[in-house]
């Protein structure tokens, strides 16, 4: 399934700079730690999202590395009420 | 994951059972239809065996030793002569009957249809023990469900090469292959000849299930605990309907068996097998659609298993999801304007019926001992005492006396109600968290509930038989929270847009623009009179003036102030205000008349009226400011005073409207008719213009369309200028008016409906068109597009409608009710399921927004974290107000360029409201309900 993401080209559309596609932003160990710490919580209890993803797949690109599964992507997006919102996603098969 | 360990579902199996396990968790085999002998005991393996559990107290089970309420009762069983569908089943057997081969029970399946080797993988594959590690999650195994639909155009077997023939199903228990009728012992054997291996596919677990489990060989008779009889006073026993169902089910099957086993003729034989489906069928569904319902000897529908678990009054709904509560009462509300909004006047009947338990301590002793001695009967008493070892005590007036005497400190005492406990009251539909509110108590006679009427909208409630609940609650921590979180003035803020929901409404707003509007003048004793209605710890203040003959006066502005917190100022808009060009401000009053700029400085009422703006339900300003800046104490204590104040103004000075308000003069009317006939006869000339093709089209319009717009445009602009019209004659002095400018009750739309012109009648957002060939009603000309024939209602609601004219306006009117109804029962359910998916969520300590498991939702509560009750206009902070406050400078508020956030809302509740309401009331005389 897992299709090897192809290098982002000129001629590929590119989803991360889709103005409608919010800012994602892969943590390493140290930030994932301080989330978890943050929010008193487990990795289980994070919203979750797909490695099949468009942009996991693409931070996959830029990263150069694989994105394991139980990794955490943050997500900065635009909210109505609060201006800027981010939100924290755990990484699943 | 906070609290420590939690046990999860991992999975929820769903299985038949097996012949083989009805019987061996059957305690008996049922086999005769008597259930007890002459001399009135239970005759084994009948349907009463005492081996099936005890309904008796005294007695012991004879399975398992236990007494009444121990024993948990246990099944028997029936075997039955011959296998018998169940139709729970029915769907699920035409399926499997129609995708197998007739001869070998393999999938009927194209050969290139068979799914692919990883197809197959995925299904056949036991689910892998997901290795449970952090961001695990287990996804569901795709299960690959056959479809009928594949193989019913299947005709030859790819098997076995049979001829397959189409099953279908008659109704509810008989399947039918081509003419032949398939009986259960067919269709079993069917069943039988699926293979393991093909159970996967068709969405079925082998392990657990096998298909012709679904053809009953062995029926499993409920325990006795579950079916009990009753004992008639008379001593007759009167049997469950279950019971009698089961009876039915051995007679038969008694006599299926005799007859089989004497070799009588096949068609007895059979009639006898249909009678038994019947009776299997009925005693799993009594409503099976396609057979008669079993009855009663009286003619009542049986209830049979289906009936006890099925709707509303079913197990689930009503006993599972819902149930019945002690120390609960209803009645019908009234409205009481003298109560504080915190309160509810229960009756004295409810106050001496609900109790709360009270535990005698060294320091209540007496006075407890004392409510004891009055017993149930005299109010405030005691109906139970419970003792420390637990036992309840009945507490009458023969043992008072004595109960009072061995009172000791341990000892629980259900006291009556008195003023001020907290109870929890509560009207249906529960649609917001604001049709539960805890109240006061206050005992009172008569037998209604009574509520202030400015608790009104958060119910929903009125009073035209409307009935509400209320709860006694029975622990200190349940009074505790109740009472900080549930009071009535907790909720003043609305969690939804941010504005009171509790308010002024209705007389209330008559009453405060009356005494408030420019320049009232009250005497001494008009003064004392208001005032007394908020209490006698207040002053008068110094009057205002003397008038020509040198007694004092005071103001109604000055009165009203008394009731202002000291240190408030707030300036805005009143809703009378007529919103001319340029705003006059302080001088509206010299200017307009109409008194609209609301000025409060310091706590004192500077100019201005305070009418729905300031102190409605939904919009009142004044409201909405107190309540934020000083806390729902002041809030509550403001909404009190004031409406009371209203209410004794309304007293005061009188108010009434009647039909005669909406009179204007022969000129005004004469005026009305001159603009309705021109805008007729503009209509005639752009439809003879239409006729002739003449209209000039509007861009991406048709020209049907171009007209019709055309038409709208001219009747609308008509009908608001009859209501102009009339409406100048409508002054402030009219009290119709009154209602209407200061957002009592009523708009102006409405009185220039009934003084001047009703206006156009639309179905679908269009003018009326429908009816008969080329016309609306036989009362014109075909083809006619005018004015009159399309809907239009030129005359007034007073002078009356012609009947084309009413004809059309119920057209109008019907299509309203039809919307409502659809919208409310939609958006009901709507609801439901949204409440369904999110009662477990609640915000955190931490702000975020969790479920019961833990699992995020949302990492900040709304995004911004803030709880729109606590903000402005969904603002965390009013930049504006500090800088009043720190400045003293007015930022004037743009409304119309700052949106005015929750000024959307109010307008967006109050249509829906007015909607509610209007259309509500006059549809429920029709039905009787309130
Ligand atoms: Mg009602
Ligand atoms: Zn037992
Ligand atoms: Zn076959
Ligand atoms: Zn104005």
């Amino acid at each position: 399934m897992a299709e090897k993401a192809q290098p982002e080209s000129e001629t590929r559309f590119s989803v991360m700079s889709h103005q409608l596609v919010p800012t994602h932003i892969l943590l390493d160990q140290k930030e994932e730690q301080d989330v978890l710490a943050r929010y008193r919580t487990t990795k289980d209890a994070l919203p979750k999202i797909r490695r099949t993803d468009p942009c996991v797949q693409s931070l996959e690109a830029k990263a150069g590395e694989e994105i394991r599964r139980g990794r955490i992507i943050k997500i900065f997006r635009k909210s109505e009420t609060a201006g800027l919102y981010f939100t924290y996603r755990v990484v699943v098969d | 994951m906070i609290f420590g360990i939690r046990k999860r579902i991992k999975a929820i199996k769903f299985a038949f059972l097996s012949p083989n396990e009805v019987r061996a968790m059957s305690a008996t085999k049922i086999i005769t239809a008597d259930t007890y002998d002459d001399d009135g005991f239970p005759i084994e393996m009948g349907l009463m065996d005492p081996r099936l559990g005890v309904v008796e107290p005294g007695l012991r089970c004879k399975t398992c030793g236990r007494k009444v309420d121990e024993c948990p009762g246990h099944f028997g069983h029936i075997d039955l002569a011959m296998p018998v569908i169940h139709v729970g089943y029915v769907k699920e057997m035409k399926r499997l009957l129609k995708s197998t081969c007739r001869q070998c029970g393999r999938l009927l399946h194209k050969p290139i249809e068979i799914p692919d080797a990883e197809g197959l993988e995925d299904v056949t594959e036991a689910p892998p023990e997901a290795a449970a590690g952090e961001g695990d999650d287990e996804m569901a195994i795709p299960v690959f469900r056959e479809d009928e639909r594949d193989t019913a155009q299947v005709r030859v077997c790819p098997h076995c090469g049979a001829d397959q023939v189409k099953i279908t199903l008659d109704k509810p228990t008989s399947f039918r292959e081509g003419g032949h009728k398939l009986t259960p012992k067919e269709v079993r054997e069917r069943l039988e000849r699926i293979p393991e291996e093909d159970l996967r596919p068709l969405g079925i677990n082998p392990d657990v299930v096998r298909p012709e489990w679904m053809v009953l060989t062995a029926l499993p008779v409920p325990p006795v605990t579950v079916r009990p009889s009753i004992t008639l006073e008379s001593g007759d026993r009167s049997e469950d309907d279950l019971t009698h169902k089961l009876v039915d089910v051995l007679r038969i099957n008694q006599r299926l068996r005799e007859n089989r086993d004497a070799g009588a003729p096949q068609l007895i034989v059979e009639d006898l097998w249909e009678l038994l489906q019947y009776h299997v069928t009925t005693y799993f569904d009594n409503q099976t659609s396609g057979i008669p319902p079993a009855r009663h000897r009286s003619g009542r529908p049986l209830k049979t298993l289906a009936q006890r678990l099925k709707g509303k009054e079913g197990r689930f709904r009503s006993n599972l999801s819902g149930k019945r509560v002690n120390f609960s009462a209803r009645t019908v509300i009234s409205p009481d304007p003298l109560l504080s909004i915190n309160e509810v006047g229960i009756p004295m009947e409810v106050a001496m019926e609900l109790t709360i338990p009270i535990r005698v301590t060294p320091y209540n002793t007496e006075v407890v001992k004392g409510m004891v001695l009055r017993g149930p009967k005299n109010y405030p008493g005691v109906n139970y005492v419970i003792r420390p070892d637990g036992r309840r005590i009945k507490v009458t007036d023969k043992n008072a006396q004595n109960l009072s005497e061995t009172l000791e400190t341990g000892f629980i005492v259900e006291r009556h109600l008195v003023d001020q406990d907290i109870v929890l009251f509560n009207r249906q539909p529960s649609l917001h968290r604001m049709s539960i509110m805890a109240h006061e108590v206050k005992v009172m006679p008569q037998k209604t509930f009574r509520l202030n009427l400015s608790v009104c909208p958060p119910y929903n409630a009125d009073f035209d038989g409307d009935e509400m609940n209320l709860h006694a609650l029975q622990s200190e921590e349940a009074r505790a929270e109740a009472k900080i979180l549930m009071r009535v003035q907790e909720h003043i803020l609305s969690p939804r847009f941010g504005g009171p929901v509790i308010g002024a409404i209705h007389d209330h707003i008559t009453g405060s623009f009356m005494l408030t509007h420019r320049d009232q003048r009250f005497d001494r004793d008009e003064a004392l009179f208001l005032l007394s209605f908020i209490g006698t710890e207040r002053d008068l203040p110094r009057p205002a003036g003397k008038d020509q003959s040198g007694k004092p006066f005071w103001t109604g502005k000055q009165i009203a102030s008394t009731v202002i917190p000291r240190d408030l100022s707030i300036e805005y808009k009143a809703s009378v205000c007529a919103g001319c060009e340029v705003c006059a401000r302080e001088k509206c009053d010299e200017e307009t008349g109409y008194d609209a700029y609301t000025v409060i400085e310091n706590g004192v009422l500077k100019c201005g009226v305070i009418d729905e703006k300031g102190i409605g339900a939904f919009k009142g300003k004044i409201l909405d400011k107190i309540v934020r800046d000083r806390g729902p104490d002041e809030g509550r204590v403001f909404i009190d005073n004031i409406t009371k104040l209203s209410i004794g103004t309304i007293m005061l000075r009188g108010f009434t409207t009647g039909i005669s308000d909406e009179d204007i003069p022969p000129e005004a009317r004469r005026q009305i008719d001159d603009v309705l006939q021109k805008a007729r006869q503009d209509v005639e000339d752009r439809v003879e213009a239409f006729n002739q093709g003449l209209l000039q089209q509007m861009p991406g319009r048709s020209v049907e369309e171009t007209l019709e717009v055309e038409v709208m445009k001219v009747l609308g602009r008509a009908r608001d200028q009859a209501g102009n019209l009339a409406g100048k004659y409508l002054g402030l002095e009219n009290s119709a008016v009154i209602m209407a400018k200061s957002g009592a009750r009523g708009s102006m739309l409405n009185l220039s409906q009934m003084a001047g012109c009703i206006g156009q009648q639309a179905v679908r957002g269009e003018r009326i068109h429908r009816g008969y060939e080329g016309r609306t009603l036989p009362h014109f000309r075909r083809r006619d597009l005018g004015a009159d024939a399309s809907g239009f209602v030129s005359s007034s609601y007073k002078s009356g409608l012609r009947p084309t004219e009413f004809f059309f306006h119920c057209m109008g009117g019907r299509e309203g009710l039809v919307d409502t109804a659809v919208r409310t029962s939609r958006s009901g359910y709507m609801q439901r399921r949204l409440i369904n998916a999110l009662e477990d969520l609640k915000v955190t300590y931490d702000g975020s927004v969790r479920n019961t498991s833990g699992t995020i939702i949302q990492f900040a509560y709304g995004e911004d974290g803030i709880d729109p009750s606590r903000s402005v206009r969904g603002e965390a902070v009013d930049v504006d107000d500090i800088i009043r406050d720190v400045l003293g400078v007015e930022v004037l508020e743009d409304e119309e360029k700052a949106g005015f956030r929750y000024g959307e809302y109010e307008a967006d509740m109050t249509s829906t409201q007015d909607e509610f309401e209007t259309e509500d009331e006059g549809g429920d005389e029709d039905f009787g309900g309130d």
